[in-house]
């Protein structure tokens, strides 16, 4: 079937819907504060697809999230009010991956997963959120929700998935999305006093921390490690408090915080390193990404230093331990659970074998970063299948595109890549005249592509026409993709 | 590229692509390897607009407007500028007739199908501003009567770039009711030796019949309208101009017209190629010489001798074209 367009009628108007999303930010009003919202927005419709920044939505949104706790760090009398002024970015951090998340797969078209992730930043609105203006805003937020769901692109809109296999690159992230919950759940089970609780301290000390202007905790520790609470301190309003120690660090908060960390630093690495990006300007998008990532990184590793984990943590932390004890662990007053530490010697095991595996991938990822700019290794012969597009992808107009986007990539990889200011066609002109051999192929690419792209032209017969374009593309190029292999010279 | 797989065009773009072929063919007669210009001129034809050809003497200029002329069946009228042309001589004048005492409207030269403006900047800019209104308007006033001109019509000026002596330089507004600024160019050594053996004998031109009628150029015109832009090659189109603008070399950049004019030829240049939508390389194509001619560039760009041409190709490689892109650059 061959979908033409009337020329005799003007192309139908249609109401660019996709904007609708620039609500998706006031789903948290009633949590979030003013000047964040309207700040998403505004880092919303400067990451519209297709945008440049595109890609690094999610970073500019943690930048912000960050930014609001700068103020009480930098008015930080001591270490303690530190960590808390940390502390305060870790719900706004976790509302804005929930944000980034679901409007990324709004975008793409899953509208389920999306109304679920924009869902519950509305109920963690709804359970944290306080105030007379509550119900007002949770109202706005519902019908922000209701507003970003309606935006979500039809399936003509939405922008493209890159090639490499829908299916298994999304199994794959289900089972290493899986795998990473089920190791931060481990490594936030409770777990027994850190011997550093037990050491001996010569002199009395006394920290004190007031977090949020509610709770006032206050601990004395005498000579031997034991509690001693002053005087008129022992009612049910005063909280043990575990002094600030970088010996008591929240491990899985650390992890993801150094990983942060390290990305940025394998970020810069690549930058630096890579052909096409040597001697550009780094764009400001891409600053503020990368500044988003280090403060979230920092956040995290500072704010998991552990004060009071019981105050930090519902599900335990090192929270909850009992006891004026020889073993060090405090008593609560008011009363408490005891979990003795000989008993959950295997969770420490056991956290030490997920950290260990954490390092290990924070290696791996350093690795490929440090490798990323390498030619790829060549394949085995024989046509390259190429991937099967999701569902929703498999119209005709869709296939064309991959198909060219695949052809476009291999030839990116071998140093010809199209120029901002190249027309399709003249691309393909001037990687003939470099490799005369791709000049057919190429041609009967374009002779699809651009109808497609261009006035919306395609048809079934057409779309696997150009899918085995691209694989002979793909072929064709594959011989100097090879390390050592001599890539041609620019035309 | 080529576009020979394409999908099979509607009726009426097969038509225009027919249309175009045939003119050009008949052209081809006469001028020798100006396929190129052809091409472009017919765009502009079709487009609705009036063409400035500017080149040195020789070169074909008034050869490619009587040949287009002629193929296209058009009433051709041919004026040669020169300093003591008076307006009315273009766009006629009422004369009075004692018998009936009255005032009657002679028409001008200016009433027919193709006009050819010979050497138009040794005109006076007064007589040049008589053109105005006939080129922006299809009519002409006189004594506070306006009179329709017959359509199609379709101005082809020609200007000589290297004599400056007794001429007067067109000013900016009668430049932008040029759609297009074209030059012809000299041929190849084999295209002139070719021409050479071919224009031994009776020269072509006498013999050049028709090839189309009047009512095929509207008719292409329509279709032309018909033909595909998409929002994003509009704004593409928008920011090529727009840049002319903010270009450091340039006090005058192009206007809003000229952006109405980089869709219009495209869209004919699409046409052409019996194709029923624009790509971005008709738009390239057609910018040097929608463009050029409505920059006013800076004195010390003139001083050191800079093209208009050289600003336009700056501004195309600067403008990011519309198309997928080769790989998220840099995304995080």
């Amino acid at each position: 079937m061959t979908m033409t367009a009337d020329p005799a009628r003007s192309p139908p108007r249609s109401f660019d819907r996709s904007w609708l999303l620039l609500a998706a930010p006031l789903v948290g009003l009633s949590l979030w504060p003013l000047w964040l919202v309207a700040a998403s927005m505004a880092v919303l419709a400067l990451t519209r697809p297709g945008r440049p920044a595109a890609g690094a939505r999610l970073l500019l949104l943690l930048l912000l999230a960050g930014l609001g706790s700068v103020p009480g760090l930098l008015a930080a009398s001591d270490f303690s009010e530190l960590v808390a002024a940390a502390r305060t970015a870790f719900p706004l951090l976790l509302g804005v991956v929930l944000l980034s998340g679901g409007l990324r797969a709004l975008e793409g078209g899953r509208r389920f997963l999306g109304t679920g992730e924009l869902g519950l930043l509305l109920l963690g609105a709804a359970l944290l959120g306080g105030g007379p203006g509550l119900s007002l805003g949770l109202g706005a937020g519902l019908f922000a929700l209701l507003l970003a769901v309606l935006g979500a692109p039809g399936p003509e809109d939405r922008a493209l998935r890159p090639l490499g296999g829908q299916g298994p690159a999304l199994r794959w992230l289900l089972v290493a999305g899986a795998g990473s919950a089920a190791l931060l759940t481990v490594l936030s089970l409770p777990l027994p006093t850190p011997p550093a609780w037990e050491t001996e301290r010569g002199e009395l000390s006394r920290v004190q921390a007031r977090i949020g202007g509610d709770f006032e905790f206050e601990r004395q520790l005498g000579s031997n490690g034991e509690n001693r609470y002053p005087q008129g301190l022992g009612s049910n309003q005063t909280r043990r408090y575990a002094p600030v120690d970088s010996r008591n660090l929240d491990n899985d908060k650390v992890i993801l915080g150094g990983l942060l960390v390290m990305l940025a630093v394998v970020w810069i690495m690549w930058r630096t390193r890579s052909p096409r990006s040597r001697g550009r300007r780094p764009a400001w998008w891409e600053l503020a990404a990368l500044a988003g990532l280090l403060l979230t990184g920092g956040l995290l590793v500072l704010g998991s230093l552990t004060g009071d984990p019981a105050a930090l943590s519902p599900s335990g932390g090192y929270a909850k331990l009992g006891g004026d004890g020889p073993a060090g662990l405090l008593s609560e007053q008011g009363g408490g659970s005891i979990r003795p530490y000989q008993k959950q010697e295997w969770l420490n095991t056991l956290n030490t074998v997920a950290f260990a595996l954490l390092l290990l991938a924070a290696a791996a990822l350093v690795w490929v970063g440090w490798h990323l700019t390498r030619p790829a290794q060549p394949e085995a012969d024989g046509p390259e299948p190429l991937p099967t597009p999701a569902p929703e992808d498999t119209t005709a107009l869709h296939r064309v595109r991959m198909a060219y986007r695949s052809a476009l990539a291999s030839l990116t990889q071998v140093g010809l890549g199209r120029a901002p200011n190249e027309t399709p066609g003249e691309h393909a002109a001037r990687v003939a005249l470099t490799l005369p051999d791709l000049a057919e192929p190429l041609r009967q690419l374009l002779a699809l592509y651009v109808p497609v792209r261009y006035g919306l032209l395609a048809s079934e017969e057409g779309a696997a026409q150009a899918e085995a374009a691209a694989r002979s593309v793909a072929r064709l190029v594959r011989p100097i993709s090879a390390p050592g292999a001599a890539v041609p010279a620019l035309g | 590229m080529t576009h020979a797989d394409l999908p099979t065009p509607p009726a009426d773009l097969a038509a225009v692509e027919r249309f175009a072929r045939a003119v050009g063919d008949n052209v081809a007669r006469v001028l020798v390897g100006k396929e190129a210009v052809t091409r472009l001129t017919l765009a502009g034809i079709l487009t609705g607009g009036h063409i400035l050809l500017e080149d040195a003497p020789g070169t074909g200029k008034t050869m490619l407007a009587r040949a287009i002329a002629a193929s296209l069946g058009l009433t051709f009228r041919r004026v040669q500028f020169t300093p003591d042309l008076l307006p009315s001589d273009v766009t006629g004048v009422s004369v009075y007739r004692p018998a009936t005492g009255t005032f009657e409207f002679v028409p001008g030269p200016i009433f027919t199908g193709l006009l050819l403006a010979d050497e138009i900047n040794r005109a006076t800019p007064k007589t040049q501003s008589a053109l105005l209104e006939a080129m922006g308007e299809g009519q002409v006033t006189e004594s506070g009567v306006t009179h329709r001109l017959p359509q199609p019509f379709v101005v082809i000026a020609t200007q000589n770039p290297v004599e400056h002596e007794g001429t007067y330089r067109l000013p900016e507004a009668q430049l932008d009711r040029f759609l297009l600024k074209l030059s012809v160019g000299y041929p190849s050594l084999e295209e002139e030796v070719q021409m050479l053996g071919r224009l031994q004998g009776a020269h072509p031109i006498d013999t050049l019949g028709p090839v189309a009628g009047p009512e095929d150029l509207l008719a292409a015109r329509a279709a032309v309208k018909a033909v595909r832009v998409s929002d994003e090659l509009r704004r593409y189109a928008a920011a090529l101009t727009a840049r002319t603008r903010s270009h450091p070399q340039v006090t005058l950049g192009g206007g809003p017209r000229a952006s109405l004019a980089l869709q219009g030829v495209a869209q004919a240049l699409a046409a052409l190629d019996g194709r029923a939508f624009v790509v971005p390389d008709d738009i390239k194509a057609a910018a040097p010489a929608i463009l050029s001619h409505r920059l006013s560039l800076r004195i010390e760009a003139r001083l050191a001798g800079t093209p208009p041409e050289s600003v336009v190709a700056d501004v195309l490689r600067a403008e990011p074209v519309p198309a997928d892109p080769a790989q998220a650059a840099g995304a995080l």
